[in-house]
Order: C-alpha cells, then sequence, then structure tokens
C-alpha cells in the first residue's frame, strides 16, 4: 500500500508521464478485449496483420467492418497519444507540490455509492438512502454522529417525499429482504 | 417572416400552458439554486434529474432542463459579483469587475446590469435560434453518412482545441470517451463488446451514470481535498438601479456582447465560456476607459454577461438542427432527448415542432421569470451560500445515487458512478479536461455508424471523407484547427487566455 501511495504521488508530480501512462493502459486494455488472448499474442509475436485475423471482435476490412474495427483504430490513436505523453512527461521537470489525494473522501464517497447500488434492490429506498447518506457523510473530516444522523434521516424523509411520492419514481420503499419485518409490498 | 411568427406562436402556445411554465420554472428556479451553489454544475444536476423527466412529456422535460442550464448562468454571475466566487466557469470573467463594483458598494447596480444584460441577451439569442434553426436543419437534411462522420469529428476537434490545458491530453480524453461508448452491443453484428459478460452491459454504460460520475461525484472527491469554510463575506446591497450614466454605458456592450456570444455560442466546446471571455476581451481593447476595467468598469460586467448568457442558448442550435452536442450541457441534453425517444437532428423541427419551438419559446419566459427570482430574491439566493458543504455532498451523493439507479433500475449503473467518479477525478487530478471525454462518449456509437455507412457506399474508399466538398470542407476546417492549436506561438496565446480566465 505504502509503495502504491507514493507511486502515486510521484505520478501526481509529473502529469504527463502519468496521463500518458494511464493512456496506455486503458488502450492496452481497450486492444486486448477486441484482440482476445490469441489475437494480443499475436500481435506480439506475428504482427498486426495476423492478430487481426485471429481477433475476438472480427475487424473486417474497411468495406465490410466488424465490430473490432473502430475499436482497433481507436486504441492505435490512444496508444500513439499515450506515448507521446510518457516521452515528454520523462523529459519534463516535476510539476511542483500536490495536494494530497483525499484518500478519506474516497474511501466513503465511493463506498457509499458501491453499497447504494449493492442494497438498493434488496433493502429498498429508505433503508439504503439512510445508510448510504450516513455512509457519504463521513467522507468529511468535519462530521460528527449527531450531524450526520440528522442529515441521514432529514435526507432520507426528503428523498421519500419527493422522488417516491412527488415524482413517483419507480423504487420500493423497503426490499424484499426486509419483508419478514415490514410484509411484502 | 410569417413563418416565423406562426412559429413562435406554436412555441408560445406550448410553453405557455400552465403545466410548462410550472417545470420552466422549477428548472430556472433550480438552475439558480445550483448557479449560486459552488460544486455542483449543470451538467451533473441534469444527469441527475433525468429520470424524472423520463415520465413528461418531451417538451416539457426539454424546457425544464433547459431552465437548468440557462439558470445556472444567472445564478453563477449573483455569487461572482457579490463574493468574488463564480459558481459557473462561465461567470469567472464577470468575477474580475462585478466584485470590485460591490467593494467600491456598487453591487447593486452590477447585478442589474447583469441581469438586464442576460435578459436582453437571452431575448436576443432566443430569435437567433428560431431564425437560423430551419434553414440551418433544412441544410443539413441533405447530409450524408460521410458528412456526419466529419461533422463530428469537427466537433470534437474544436472541443479539443477549446478544452483548457494540453491539446494531445484532450485529444485522448476524446479518444477514451469514444471508446467508453461503445461498451454494449454492437448495432451492425449484435456482438457484445467490453460488457465482460454482464448482461446489464449490452445496452451500453449507462450515459447519466457517466455524467454525473465525471462531473458530479470528481467534484466533490476535489472539494473534498481542502476542506475550509468557505468565508461567506456578504457585501450589502444598496439601490439596485444602475444610474443614468451606468445605463448609457452598458449599451454598446451588451449589443457587442450579444453579438458575440450568439456567435460563438454556436461553436462546438465551451461556448458561453469562450463568449464571456472573448466579449471582455473585446470591451477591453475598444473602450475609451480601458485602464477602468479591472478596477470595476460596469462594460466588465454587462458585455460577458450578455455574451455569456446568449451562448448558452444558441449552444442549442447544433444540438438541435445537426444532432451534434456543443458542450457537455448540450451532451447530456442530447442524452434526455433520447431517453425519450427523440433522436437529435435536422429532423426534429419537422417531426416534433411543439418540442422544438415550445422549448425555444419557453427560453425567453425563462429569461423573464430569472430577472424577477434574481433581483428582488438576491438575498435569500447568498444565504444559501452560508450552507456547510459537508451539508450539501451528501445530500449530492444520494441524489445522484437515486438518480443514476432509477433511469433502468440496473445496480451496475451505480458501480459506473462510482468507476467514472474516480477515473474522473483522478484524470482532472493530473490534468485532463473531463468534456472531451463526455463529448467522446455521446458520439461514439454514432460516429462508429456513419464511419461505417460512408464506407459501404464508397466500397471501402478512404477518400469519400475528402472528395464530396462539404465534407471535405468540414475536414479541412479540423485539420486546420488542429494544426493552428499546435503552432507554438497560438499554443502560448492559448495557454494565457486560460489562465487568465481562471
Amino acid at each position: 500500500m505504502r509503495d502504491v501511495r507514493s507511486l502515486l504521488q510521484t505520478g501526481l508530480h509529473r502529469h504527463d508521464l502519468m496521463v500518458g501512462l494511464i493512456f496506455i493502459a486503458f488502450a492496452l486494455f481497450f486492444l486486448a478485449q477486441t484482440l482476445g488472448v490469441v489475437g494480443f499474442v499475436a500481435l506480439f509475436t506475428e504482427g498486426l496483420a495476423a492478430a487481426m485475423l485471429d481477433a475476438a471482435l472480427p475487424v473486417g476490412t474497411a468495406r465490410r467492418m466488424g465490430p473490432g474495427f473502430f475499436p482497433l483504430l481507436l486504441t492505435g490513436l490512444l496508444f500513439g497519444l499515450g506515448a507521446i505523453l510518457v516521452v515528454r512527461g520523462v523529459r519534463a521537470t516535476p510539476d511542483g507540490a500536490v495536494q494530497p489525494m483525499p484518500w478519506r473522501g474516497m474511501l466513503f464517497i465511493l463506498g457509499a455509492t458501491l453499497f447504494f447500488g449493492a442494497t438498493v434492490r434488496g433493502l429498498g429506498l429508505v433503508p439504503t438512502t439512510a445508510i448510504a447518506v450516513l455512509v457519504a457523510s463521513y467522507a468529511s473530516q468535519r462530521m460528527t454522529l449527531r450531524l450526520g444522523l440528522i442529515l441521514s434521516i432529514v435526507l432520507t424523509i426528503f428523498v421519500l417525499a419527493v422522488f417516491h411520492y412527488g415524482f413517483g419514481l419507480p423504487l420500493r420503499v423497503t426490499g424484499p429482504w426486509l419483508d419478514f419485518v415490514f410484509g411484502p409490498g | 417572416m410569417e413563418d416565423l411568427l406562426g412559429n413562435l406562436g406554436l412555441g408560445m402556445s406550448v410553453a405557455l400552458t400552465a403545466h410548462n411554465i410550472l417545470f420552466c420554472f422549477l428548472g430556472v428556479l433550480l438552475g439558480t439554486l445550483i448557479g449560486v451553489l459552488p460544486g455542483v454544475g449543470p451538467v451533473a444536476t441534469i444527469a441527475m434529474l433525468l429520470p424524472i423527466t423520463v415520465g413528461f412529456s418531451p417538451a416539457t422535460a426539454m424546457i425544464m432542463l433547459a431552465g437548468i442550464y440557462y439558470g445556472a448562468q444567472y445564478g453563477g454571475s449573483t455569487t461572482a459579483i457579490l463574493m468574488n466566487m463564480p459558481g459557473e466557469p462561465s461567470s469567472s470573467v464577470t468575477a474580475i469587475d462585478g466584485y470590485k463594483m460591490a467593494r467600491k458598494g456598487r453591487a447593486g447596480p452590477a447585478l442589474a446590469t447583469a441581469a438586464l444584460g442576460s435578459f436582453f441577451a437571452g431575448t436576443v439569442a432566443t430569435l437567433v435560434i428560431a431564425v437560423f434553426a430551419p434553414p440551418l436543419a433544412r441544410y443539413a437534411l441533405k447530409f450524408g453518412p460521410p458528412e456526419y462522420f466529419s461533422l463530428m469529428v469537427l466537433g470534437l476537434i474544436c472541443a479539443v482545441a477549446l478544452a483548457h490545458g494540453s491539446v494531445i491530453k484532450a485529444l485522448g480524453m476524446v479518444i477514451l470517451g469514444l471508446l467508453f461508448g461503445l461498451v454494449g452491443a454492437d448495432l451492425f453484428s449484435g456482438m457484445n463488446r467490453f460488457t465482460f459478460g454482464i448482461r446489464a452491459l449490452s445496452d451500453g454504460l449507462s450515459f447519466a451514470a457517466v455524467a454525473v460520475g465525471i462531473f458530479g461525484i470528481a467534484e466533490i472527491l476535489r472539494n473534498l481535498e481542502n476542506e475550509r469554510e468557505r468565508e461567506a463575506v456578504i457585501t450589502r446591497i444598496t439601490g439596485l438601479m444602475p444610474t443614468k450614466d451606468d445605463l448609457k454605458r452598458i449599451v454598446a456592450p451588451i449589443l457587442r456582447g450579444t453579438f458575440l456570444g450568439s456567435l460563438l455560442g454556436v461553436l462546438p466546446g465551451g461556448g458561453s465560456i469562450l463568449a464571456a471571455f472573448g466579449a471582455y476581451t473585446l470591451e477591453k481593447r475598444i473602450s475609451k476607459r480601458a485602464h477602468e476595467f479591472g478596477q470595476g468598469a460596469i462594460e466588465g460586467v454587462a458585455a460577458p454577461e450578455a455574451a455569456n448568457n446568449a451562448g448558452a442558448q444558441t449552444s442549442f442550435i447544433p444540438l438541435l438542427t445537426l444532432g451534434v452536442p456543443a458542450n457537455p450541457v448540450m451532451a447530456v441534453m442530447m442524452g434526455a432527448m433520447i431517453l425519450q425517444g427523440i433522436i437529435p437532428g435536422p429532423a426534429v423541427i419537422t417531426r416534433n415542432p411543439d418540442l422544438f419551438w415550445g422549448v425555444i419559446a419557453s427560453m425567453w419566459i425563462g429569461n423573464a421569470m430569472l430577472v424577477i427570482l434574481n433581483l428582488p430574491l438576491i438575498g435569500l439566493w447568498v444565504r444559501l451560500l452560508t450552507i456547510p458543504y459537508y451539508v450539501m455532498f451528501p445530500a449530492i451523493i444520494a441524489f445522484a445515487a437515486i438518480g443514476s439507479y432509477s433511469i433502468g433500475s440496473n445496480e451496475y449503473d451505480l458501480y459506473s458512478l462510482a468507476l467514472f467518479g474516480a477515473l474522473g477525478y483522478v484524470l482532472v487530478r493530473v490534468g485532463c479536461e473531463p468534456a472531451p471525454f463526455l463529448l467522446g462518449f455521446v458520439l461514439g456509437p454514432q460516429m462508429e455508424e456513419h464511419l461505417r455507412r460512408a464506407l459501404i457506399i464508397s466500397r471501402g474508399d478512404w477518400s469519400v471523407f475528402v472528395t464530396r466538398p462539404l465534407s471535405a470542407t468540414l475536414m479541412v476546417v479540423a485539420a486546420v484547427v488542429l494544426l493552428v492549436v499546435f503552432v507554438p506561438q497560438i499554443a502560448k496565446k492559448r495557454r494565457t487566455v486560460f489562465q487568465e480566465e481562471t
């Protein structure tokens, strides 16, 4: 973890290098998905022409493009731009002091979002919103339990009134996981 | 001319129904609110509210969402003038002289100038759309796949040229956006692409989740980097009305700002921001009182405010006539239209005239509402700024989560929200702009489709893009724009422009 952190901090000092690596990583990711394992290996051993024949998403020809054609074109461009940035980034001087990463904020905010996705169907709108808001509020260093609970309750009532009763969004108030408490429906 | 009146009449008849007036009002109210509050912008707000509008008629939905956009332009200037805190990027120019005026005890006239300038510009821009959009749409009906592909290339290149920071990074962001836009089933072959076998991803990534993640969640993470209290030093406002001398000074700048804004708004890539900056620079250059600029010159408030509002409105032209969004807000509006089953493009005017003219007419009504909302109620808006951020962001998270989920009742949309929030934050941290990404994302599937069709027509001959005159023109313009941003001298100038702006 420490290594990852220090690496990230270095990356934040050298924007071009970092962006270049991100672009290359995404280019390779989409390229691997387009070509599939066989095609991806073929790209490095036998070259592009062979890789295109083995691609998981058929590339086709310009006249009859397969689903792999446009992605292949784009990954090539993205890889090229990433490479330019890496070269530029290695040569450049560091961009100077940077703000630390907001680890706490990321943990609680992304955690709350993922929690909402994982439980909204099962627990329903009210319990999920209440818990997700409480979790999210802790992203701030100033949060206290009292304030968090107040926020959670007020927002849950607001959401229920506006989104469920007001606009009639198709969300169950409590979900099937809680049917043993509240009964189905 | 008669046509125009008839069309505007149709628009008024749509916009003036009680239902649409109500939602227009709700839209501008909400827009003012988010414009005043830093930390949440129109892109994320409109994307979050998409599920609510699904049940509306298309015209009502677009009227409300458009209201949020131009309402935010108004709200943004209020905080720019009173507290030197532009709620929206396009108001940052207004802050230069507006805040100085407020410090000199002339906050009232500055606010009134901003409101009057915006209202006038909004009125003119409404007419500009009404006059120029229909012929443009008729012309666009002649476009074939090669023209559309070239047009999208040009649009994306312009967005890159007008993005802050490095051109190469912005280009990369466009391509990354295009790639993520391709996730899902391929329209021609039906094959799933980049879905990892997850069935929920066959329909593609949720547009709202990606937009809210990259613009909303990422912004919250940025604000949490450095938590400090906003200092709400509220300037007392005494006397709203500008003096006779003020009025004389602002007439010409408002006219010029409106003209420039209407023109620049149509360009892809951040119309209203560019418009505001351009108008300010123009006034400074031609004014006899150039030395007053930066010290509280009323012209420095009037011109950019007129320009950004005009630009905000005319940026609807490319979306409604060509189906190509000019900026991220228009990209979200495009998402809203598609969600309503309307394909944005030249056919909208003829197929959905009530939608087209209704939205245009509502802009004028909305602008009138904004003047009423903003001037007398200004104290209320300013008081909102005392709400601490740690109370605000949990609410934004809740709305974002509920909004993203309820469009498709799909939990993967929440995972996309978190993923693109994190990705968006990291990319912004290392100097990438989110706007080109979102434009690429919405245009990805269409660009591929037009490319395929164009090459089917030409039997695989790539020269089709340069042998058809219109397509060739678009491609040449795109190439020139790209070359120009790489010319060292202009690149340097571009950097200073964006520095002054921020």
